[in-house]
């Protein structure tokens, strides 16, 4: 008990740690939410009297302003002078914008240009009816449009440019129109903090009350069932972790026997581990393929990954528990007369089992990401990587959680089978 | 071990000799289709003389050797008699590198050698294992005419290499400068100080420890969509990947460092009267260092392996040799695939090798490398 009570309570503060992480994830997700004003609730104000926009009418300013911030494209909008009503239209050139021509026809022989949501003034260009000369050549796509009446500057600061200066003391005013009116998240930053479809780091809780229906989704008959999924990703494991080992003994068997091949091949094995074998898989799937098997039911893909991921801590320490020989032993063994291959069955063999095992729970973990990945990249729908994918891709971020912590259960559980495996056969060595 | 290698050679002639008689069938002149057999021979003749110089010069004649009736093999097909000639040709050619390459390791050293021979002899070998794989991994290309959309040939995959060298030193600068470098810094230099902070607390030891072994259980590339809704799906997602995988390793080694001490040492400094700084600067660092060279070894594998990973999860911009390799690969272009691979696996092992050099420079007292120099 004395030995677990520091675990435990390390282990409810890291719980615990989780809820100032989501604030610390949510929050600034929350915030941009609130901020990001197409987000926002839209609300159609109409007045009966109707309402001047603030701004000079002196003969020559064309800017007016809105009380409000207001919703750009708004059929609802009016705009008068006097009694006169400005419509919103905007219009495109008949020619398209190759990034060569300078000289575009629009419908109407007035109005205001803008290129890419930027008023040009009337340096930039020259009218001649309805064709606009741009002095300086529009580059390719740009978004050309010309605006009759009127055209929206600012939509967050209610800002709008008339294409005529109204004369002196004219009342431009409007009767309707749409404004930003809350964020549809809530008012305050919790409320969106709340709201947030999906949060990077979930409060504990909530992952915890996911546990039970997440177990429950899939009947146990179901391939998708997580139980299955997680008993399939184990045993694609294990079938990595006996490749490996074979392969892993055989190499190091043969380094110690032969020293050339050791001296040929050791630097080349460690070198193997920095080649990032999982961007083989996709290679490693084609081929499989080839061969006729079917990548999306096969064991296959995740035994050789993670084989490959766990054969060299297995070949490095064996190799080492081969070569850790007490002398005396070897000596005594030569005075017996022992043949070399019964040295190595009697002596060498056994001192290097344990060795063996340590680099096996080594290389567990590294086999266990190795399988996950195998399993993503392979689509094969039985195993763990492919739930965790699933859930990422539909967006449950409290179950992709689950599923982490189940995988790292999973890794947990199969380093210390690994160990049960090493105290059954080697129970004379308690490493 | 003698009597293997000669069973080694037997072998290896028998295979030659089959090779003969089909050669000859092909209606070349008989001396030409001895001409193989006899350039094997020589090899294994220099080889066997067991000094260095000779069996340094058969590496490279058995490797050309075993290259010429590759291109035969394309032009052969399969099945006919004349194929198998040459396949016993490649194969006998590529055992006998081999076999020179063991000799050089195993040629009798003088009294006093020079340097530069010795160095021959550690490098030789080593050297000659990535042309023997590259030849393989050609003729069986060439020879059973796989398609490069299944599976590109060598060549494939060094046009590809020489045409968009640009675009992947682009990638490789995204991954490994951006990425990489970033999340390492980060990850390292705060696994080093809670490593630290664990070190000096007992109660830390024993809770905290256990904990951040199993962590080394969880596949954290797994966190990484989750990464990526709460860092964007652009570099820094993928940079906190690294920050985490290389967190771990490097915590626990260092503790390891930090607590695994001679107590004699440390006695006899609290002998001296050293202040806990002291002792902290004068033994406790410098025996960390070498368990936290071994830290970053780890962690600079396994950040390369895991931010390729995390590009491969979190499709995001298409920059990066991840990314470059998953859609690659989408695409069936396979000769991009490999060239990636051969890009990222060239930048890890130079980092490697760097991060080697730099803990014997910095550790070189350390009795692990003493043993080795005698």
């Amino acid at each position: 008990m004395k030995r677990f009570l520091p675990i435990l309570i390390v282990l409810v503060v890291l719980i615990l740690l989780g809820y100032p992480l989501a604030l610390l994830f949510g929050l600034p997700l929350a915030r941009r939410d609130m901020k990001d004003l197409r987000k926002w609730e839209k609300e159609t104000i109409s007045l009966s009297d109707g309402v001047a926009l603030a701004g000079q009418s002196d003969g020559s300013n064309t800017v007016f302003t809105y009380p409000r911030a207001i919703v750009e494209n708004d059929d609802s909008r009016t705009l008068f002078v006097n009694d006169s009503s400005l419509i919103y239209k905007a219009e495109r050139p008949e020619e398209r914008v190759d990034g060569e021509r300078a000289d575009f026809h629009f419908e109407s022989d007035h109005g205001l240009v803008v290129q890419d949501g930027v008023l040009l003034s009337d340096g930039d260009y020259v009218r001649e009816q309805n064709l606009i000369r741009f002095r300086q050549t529009p580059p390719r796509n740009a978004q050309l449009r010309q605006y009759p009446d009127y055209f929206v500057q600012d939509s967050e600061r209610g800002e709008v440019v008339l294409g005529a200066a109204p004369e002196t003391g004219a009342r431009v005013w409007t009767d309707s129109y749409t404004i930003y009116a809350r964020p549809a998240c809530g008012d305050t930053l919790m409320a969106c903090f709340f709201s947030l479809p999906q949060h990077p780091v979930p409060f504990p809780h909530w992952i915890a009350a996911r546990v039970v229906p997440f177990f429950q989704k899939f009947p146990l008959t179901d391939e998708r069932n997580i139980v299955r999924s997680t008993l399939y990703t184990s045993l694609g494991t294990l079938s990595s972790l006996a490749l490996g080992g074979a392969v892993g003994i055989i190499l190091a068997v043969l380094f110690v026997m032969f020293r050339p091949l050791e001296r040929a091949l050791l630097p080349w094995t460690i070198a193997s581990q920095t080649i990032p074998i999982i961007a083989l898989v996709p290679v490693l799937l084609l081929v499989l393929g080839n061969f006729g098997i079917t990548i999306q039911t096969s064991l296959l893909p995740t035994a050789i990954i993670g084989a490959y991921i766990c054969f060299f801590p297995v070949v490095v320490s064996t190799v080492k528990g081969l070569r850790a020989i007490d002398p005396l032993i070897l000596d005594l063994m030569k005075s017996y007369a022992a043949k070399p291959l019964e040295i190595f069955w009697k002596v060498r063999f056994p001192a290097a089992v344990p060795f063996f095992f340590t680099g096996l729970k080594l290389g567990t973990a590294a086999a266990l990401v190795g399988a996950l990945v195998a399993e993503t990249e392979s689509n094969n729908r039985r195993g763990l990587g492919f739930q965790i994918l699933g859930q990422v891709q539909s967006g449950n971020v409290a179950d992709v959680w689950i599923l982490l912590i189940i995988s790292g259960l999973l890794g947990v559980g199969l380093v210390a089978f690994v160990g049960l495996l090493q105290r059954l056969f080697a129970p004379w060595e308690r490493v | 071990m003698k009597p293997i290698w000669t069973a080694f050679i037997a072998a290896l002639v028998a295979l030659l000799g089959i090779g003969l008689g089909p050669l000859a069938q092909e209606g070349s002149s008989t001396l030409l289709g001895f001409f193989p057999v006899l350039l094997a021979l020589l090899c294994l003749g220099l080889a066997l003389i067991g000094k260095l110089i000779p069996a340094t010069l058969a590496v490279p004649v058995a490797l050309i050797g075993a290259y010429l009736p590759i291109g035969k093999l394309s032009a052969l097909g399969n099945g006919s008699v004349a194929a198998w000639g040459y396949w016993a040709n490649f194969w006998g050619f590529l055992l006998v590198a081999f076999f020179a390459a063991g000799r050089v390791s195993l040629s009798e050293a003088d009294g006093n050698e020079e340097r530069a021979k010795k160095r021959l002899r550690g490098a030789l070998p080593p050297a000659t294992v990535p042309f023997i794989l590259l030849l393989i991994w050609q003729g069986l290309v060439i020879g059973f005419q796989v398609p490069k959309g299944i599976f590109p040939g060598v060549h494939h995959v060094y046009n590809q290499l020489a045409s968009s060298l640009g675009v992947l030193l682009t990638d490789s600068y995204i991954t490994f400068v951006k990425e990489v470098q970033f999340g390492f810094l980060i990850g390292v230099s705060a696994g080093f100080l809670v490593g630290i902070a664990i070190a000096y607390s007992r109660f830390l030891q024993n809770g905290f420890l256990p904990i951040a072994a199993a962590f080394g259980a969880v596949p954290i590339v797994g966190l990484a969509p989750v990464l990526g809704r709460a860092f964007g799906v652009d570099w820094q997602s993928k940079a906190a990947v690294v920050v985490i995988v290389t967190f771990f390793p490097v915590v626990l080694n260092t503790v390891q460092g930090l607590t695994q001490l001679d107590t004699l040492k440390l006695e006899l400094l609290k002998a001296y009267a050293a202040n806990p700084w002291q002792i902290f600067l004068k033994l406790r660092l410098p025996n960390a260092l070498p368990f936290l060279f071994n830290a970053l070894k780890l962690a600079a594998v396994l950040s390369v392996i895991s931010v390729i990973v995390a590009e491969f999860l979190i499709p995001g911009p298409p920059r990066g040799l991840g990314q470059r390799i998953s859609l690659s690969a989408r695409q069936g272009a396979y000769d991009t695939v490999f060239a990636a691979i051969f890009v990222s696996s060239l930048i890890s092992i130079t980092i490697y090798q760097l991060l080697s050099w730099l803990e014997r420079s910095l550790t070189g007292w350390h009795p692990s490398y003493r043993e080795e120099g005698h």
